[in-house]
């Protein structure tokens, strides 16, 4: 009896990682071609899981928070291309770094103003702002994709320590500081009180608009962050830059939520979320897909993802507006 | 000069139209255990969550040991000595019993991180104070309803309190538990710790509290020594005169056919084994307090939760089954009144018309689809006069009535056409005196017309105006079952309180 | 205070926002004709009647789902999908014209029905649901045309899409046809009081013995039908059929059911025709002035923000 709970509650833990382990030896086995399990590729991916994995980790946070935040598609791309612009008209990296940084704060004053509350339906407000931050975007760079041509910049996103890639880097250190942040500090466990509870938060004296401001914060940080180690990485900035990324970044958070602790987002069921998302695109520019391929993908694994993460409560969730 | 520990100054509040609380005068001695005593709706709750800074008040003011708190937060509130234990459950699921009795001030090491174990000792003392029982490692989504209850007891006294507020905390308790709880404000007390108990068991008072305010309509009708004044004085001034006059009425003979049979109705740990039955023509009281499965009962019944176990037969035809859902319920003619008007009952945000004619919408149409704008209006026409709906244009919108006008459309909605069975959970719960007349003349039609009510409610005296029969209830199960002539108020409140089999 | 709550009828309340939308299209129109003149002309009133005709039809579908308490981002997709099967049909199958068009709007419906079931019945959020949607058909329209436009569509087909009838653009006519019915079926069916309802508050919707689940499919299946008739019209209209033909009416269909519903509260089909009179004239009054076509997807952005607060404010939420 006992055992078997312990089985049960081990499968529920973990049960889809180990389906997502299993899938992604069978694609390598099935295809010897696909150097997973070699380093430089497994590097590569690792490097393609850091701008991914930023954005999923402040989205899990505004989840956790309570507030699913659906304009990364825009915000990502716009503080981007604001950073781009600004290294091509040669400011210099620490002026554009920080010019990132302006445009990410006054972001985050906004959706803040807007979101902290409660006031106004979230989603449809997230939607807004993405529209919004698309059009000063493509206003901004007029429509086209910018190219850093950057020595400096490119030697650093190509460049490794101890063979671990520079943006790796990244990764591993905000996640780390984010884990501890929301699994062992007061701050942290007010955020997800918040989320899960707010009216046992409200009382208990935990004041909801001040601890969404901060989940908040810390997510625009990490936007602002991946914003610029994108095109670090990629030696550009592509045009809606945000908008590649808002499909498997949700993907990520809500096939995070499957596992870990079910039905709940959780950072270690994000980082295994980008991680695989990572290499399926990767796999799919192995197989030399056809580039149609890659959104219908894209758009399975979400949907695939959030079934996964709803089964437990299959009552229809609406959108208030 | 007594010591005064809380001074509430004509405190005023409204929600919209509805007015909650007028002009509340009080004071609250140190170290006193002070009742607050009324039916529901009578603005206990909303009192509370105003003096605890959760609800900003439209006037009069809150002086807690001295100080003033308007516009403080509930933190800086709690700051200044005040605990709340709160009616409804909200705890955080995924959490330990630790983490949530610790929630209010999670504590860390000196590197800042949090460590649970710096505060465990603390907790444990504290939640032996409450229960034998309980672990401090459980996640808290795998407790019952009355375990809960005793991790937000523990919650709430965890942080030294100078006034606790307890809001009907022994609702969900069973006998033991609740006098547990006793024995946990006597040794509060003696630790002098000044208490607001809200309550409306008048029996529970005499056994813990010192004074006692009575509150109706939004308003406190007297506050005394609890020595100083009866139950039966203390019952008129909460409901008022009216009720109290015609409390002796009876209704006459029913039919002796059986319209629903409930067999062995069991959900999770909230529904333990209900089975009776209802005739034509009959108003059965289905009475409990808070947490006693009276909801649960009627949501098994009209389709809207799947029970465990057990059966529903209408008219002799089983209901219960894997299709038995709202849809069906109404199709076989069950009415359902549910006890949250804004959130269950009614659509805020439409003309009182189309709520009105709702439901049954399709008798009023063409051809099943297409609405018959003159028959819908002959209808809602003849309902909002029935029900003395104010104002009188149904094409208000629903969120401008009051509590009580409200509640009248919400029973209106299924009057359209006759249904066979109507089950009603707390019909008159925040409504006025007047409404509620109103509502109890409207519900004893329904059942002379032929139809039958099952009236899940809280409140004795409501039951005893008009019901035949009475089906009590007591942590999910039925404690008892009394005809309306065999029935003394102080029999039923034993029996809500779980003690009615053992007494006799 | 109590006196003026007392006035509140739902009538009166309704006519007042009317009211100010109409007062909206009158100070557009005045500013921009002080900016260029060419703006108040017969010839900009003709493509405006022109030019709102596909966007109603679409917000009309996604006025559907809000009213139901949902969102659909699939309906540019759907509709560049319904679009893209009948030219395929017609142009390599060669089959008949109504039975591509058929085809079509059968499949567009069938996406929506799709869209219904995972969120009436997986429970998934609608906005998730249907972004997922979005890139599933991105994919599939790929696949259909490896990225090539189709052209050389029949002559009687476009003929549809083209030309008056008694005077007025067919395209309106089409329009009109949608909006009587959609009129009628929100003010005067059963359906479209349920919908509503549906949206407003689905426990009560529930609780009053009506399938809540089935409502809601039905309502994203009619979504997905009014996206596929707009699809076939703009295959009709633009004559060429390119991979991401239709992408833009999303966020069209967006800001104009958005619109009107945040500022009546609900649904309300003629509300929707004033606001996708309001985009249209700003998107047409903007590239008058000679501004960048990039503004113009910002600025709708704004509008819905706007919308929302200004309807949270009127409607006292």
């Amino acid at each position: 009896m006992m055992r078997n709970k312990k089985i049960s509650s081990f499968l529920n833990k973990y049960a889809v990682p180990i389906i997502l382990l299993v899938f992604v030896l069978l694609i390598q086995a099935f295809n010897p071609g696909f150097h997973l399990l070699t380093w430089t590729n497994f590097q590569v991916i690792l490097t393609q899981s850091t701008i991914l994995g930023l954005i999923s980790l402040g989205l899990s946070i505004c989840v956790i928070s309570g507030v699913t935040d659906m304009s990364i598609g825009g915000t990502v791309g716009l503080i981007g291309a604001v950073f781009a612009v600004s290294m091509v008209k040669g400011n210099g990296m620490v002026v554009s770094i920080l010019l990132a940084l302006v445009v990410s704060a006054v972001l985050y004053i906004i959706f803040t103003l807007l979101l902290a509350k409660s006031k106004y339906p979230s989603i449809i407000i997230c939607i807004c702002l993405m529209f919004i931050c698309m059009g000063i975007e493509r206003l901004y760079t007029d429509g086209k994709s910018i190219w850093l041509n950057n020595e400096t910049v490119q030697t650093f996103a190509t460049g490794n320590v101890i063979g671990i890639p520079n943006l790796v880097y990244f990764l591993i250190v905000l996640y780390v500081i984010s884990y501890i942040f929301i699994n062992h500090t007061k701050s942290g466990y007010k955020i997800r009180i918040v989320g899960e509870n707010a009216t046992a938060a409200v009382e208990t004296g935990i004041n909801l608009t001040k601890i969404r401001i901060l989940a908040f914060g810390i997510a625009f940080a990490l936007y602002w962050i991946a914003s610029v180690l994108e095109p670090v990485r990629l030696g550009g900035s592509q045009l809606y830059a945000g908008q590649t990324y808002m499909l498997p970044a949700m993907a990520a958070t809500f096939l995070g939520s499957s596992m870990i602790t079910p039905g709940r987002v959780n950072l270690i069921g994000t980082l295994i979320g980008s991680i695989f998302m990572s290499i399926i695109m990767n796999f799919l520019t192995f197989l030399g897909a056809e580039f149609y391929f890659i959104p219908l993908v894209q758009g399975l694994l979400l949907l695939a993802g959030v079934a996964l993460g709803t089964m437990r409560d299959r009552s229809i969730k609406q959108v208030p507006l | 000069m007594e010591d005064v520990i809380l001074d509430v100054r004509g405190v005023s509040k409204s929600f919209g139209k509805n007015r909650v609380l007028t002009n509340i005068t009080m004071e609250v001695k140190r170290g006193e255990v002070h009742a607050i005593v009324g039916e529901n709706g009578a603005g206990k709750s909303t009192l509370i969550k105003a003096l605890a800074g959760e609800y900003p008040i439209d006037g009069g003011e809150f002086i807690l040991n001295g100080q003033p708190l308007v516009k403080k937060s509930v933190k800086d509130i709690q700051t200044l000595g005040l605990q709340v234990i709160h009616q409804n459950l909200n705890l955080v699921p995924s959490m330990t019993v630790l983490q949530n009795i610790l929630m209010g001030d999670i504590p860390v090491n000196r590197a800042n991180v949090v460590s649970w174990h710096t505060g465990r000792e603390k907790a444990l003392e504290t939640l032996r104070m409450v229960s034998d029982k309980l672990e401090l490692d459980t996640p808290v989504e795998e407790l019952s309803a009355a375990e809960k209850q005793l991790v937000i007891i523990a919650r709430a006294i965890i942080n030294e309190p100078t006034l606790l507020v307890l809001d009907e905390p022994t609702a969900r308790l069973g006998m033991e538990e609740t006098q547990s709880v006793f024995r946990l404000i006597d040794k509060l007390k003696s630790n002098n710790v000044t208490m607001l108990y809200i309550t409306h068991r008048l029996e529970e008072i005499y056994k813990i509290c010192d004074r006692v305010s009575v509150f109706r309509d939004g308003e406190k009708v007297l506050t005394s020594a609890v020595s100083g004044i009866t139950q039966s004085e203390m019952a008129s001034a909460m409901l008022g005169k009216k009720v109290t006059d015609v409390i002796a009425e009876n209704r006459g003979a029913v039919s002796a056919d059986t319209l629903l049979e409930i067999k062995g109705l069991q959900y999770k740990n909230t529904v333990k084994n209900i089975s009776f039955e209802i005739k034509r023509g009959e108003i059965v009281g289905l009475i409990g307090s808070v947490g006693a499965g009276k909801s649960e009962t009627l949501d098994m019944i009209f389709g809207s939760v799947q029970p465990d176990q057990g059966e529903v037969f209408l008219n002799g035809e089983k209901l219960t089954g894997k299709d038995h859902q709202p849809v069906k319920a109404v199709q076989k003619g069950i009415a359902y009144i549910p006890e949250d008007r804004q959130t269950q009952g009614l659509v805020q945000d439409f003309a009182i018309r189309e709520n009105l004619s709702f439901a049954d919408i399709k008798s009023l149409s063409k051809h099943g689809a297409i609405i018959d704008r003159k028959k819908e209006k002959e209808a809602v026409d003849g309902l909002m006069e029935k029900l003395l709906v104010k104002p009188p244009d149904p094409e208000y919108k629903t969120s401008q009535l009051s509590g009580g006008n409200q509640q009248k459309v919400l029973i209106g909605k299924w009057l359209v056409n006759k249904y066979e069975l109507y089950l009603m959970d707390e019909v008159t719960a925040g409504v006025d005196i007047g409404a509620k007349m109103q509502i109890y003349e409207i519900i004893t039609d329904i059942a002379d017309s032929g139809s039958a009510v099952l009236l899940a409610t809280s409140d004795i005296t409501e039951a005893l105006y008009l019901c035949n029969r009475f089906v009590i209830l007591h942590r999910g199960e039925v404690i008892k079952e009394l005809d309306r002539a065999d029935a003394e108020i102080e029999d039923i409140l034993l029996a809500m309180m779980g003690g009615g089999n053992d007494e006799k | 205070m109590n006196d003026k709550n007392l006035k509140t009828n739902v009538a009166f309340e309704t006519a007042k926002r009317y009211l100010l939308m109409i007062g909206l299209v009158v100070v557009i129109i005045v500013l921009f004709t002080s900016m260029q003149p060419a703006f108040f002309s017969v010839m900009n009133l003709r493509n405006t009647i022109i030019d709102i005709a596909l966007p109603v039809i679409v917000a009309a579908g996604m006025m559907i789902v809000i009213a139901g308490g949902g969102l659909d981002m699939s309906i540019g997709p759907i509709c560049g999908f319904a679009s893209l099967l009948s030219s395929l049909f017609m142009v390599n199958a060669g089959l008949p014209i109504a039975v591509s068009v058929a085809i079509g709007i059968a499949a567009g419906t069938g996406i929506g029905a799709i869209n219904g079931l995972m969120v009436s019945r997986a429970g998934i959020d609608s906005f998730i649901a249907t972004l997922g949607m979005q890139f599933v058909l991105l994919g599939i329209r790929y696949w259909l045309t490896g990225g090539k436009t189709i052209s050389r569509l029949p002559q009687e087909f476009l003929a549809a899409g083209r030309g008056d009838l008694i005077g007025i653009p067919k395209l309106t006519i089409f329009m009109i046809v949608i909006v009587v019915i959609f009129i009628f079926v929100i003010d005067y069916t059963i359906f479209g009081r349920r919908l509503t309802s549906l949206g407003m508050n689905i426990e009560a919707t529930r609780l009053s013995g009506i399938n809540v689940k089935n409502m809601t499919l039905s309502a994203f299946a009619l979504s997905g039908l009014l996206s596929s008739v707009c699809g076939v019209l703009l295959a009709a209209k633009t004559s060429t059929v390119t991979v991401d033909s239709g992408d833009s009416y999303t966020l069209d269909a967006l800001t104009i059911a958005v619109f009107s519903y945040s500022i009546f509260g609900r649904a309300k089909p003629i509300g929707l025709v004033i606001a996708a009179v309001i985009i249209v004239l700003l998107t047409n009054g903007f590239s008058m002035i000679g501004a960048s076509p990039s503004w113009i997807n910002m600025i709708k952005g704004v509008i819905m923000l706007a919308a929302i607060i200004v309807g949270r404010i009127i409607n006292k939420k």
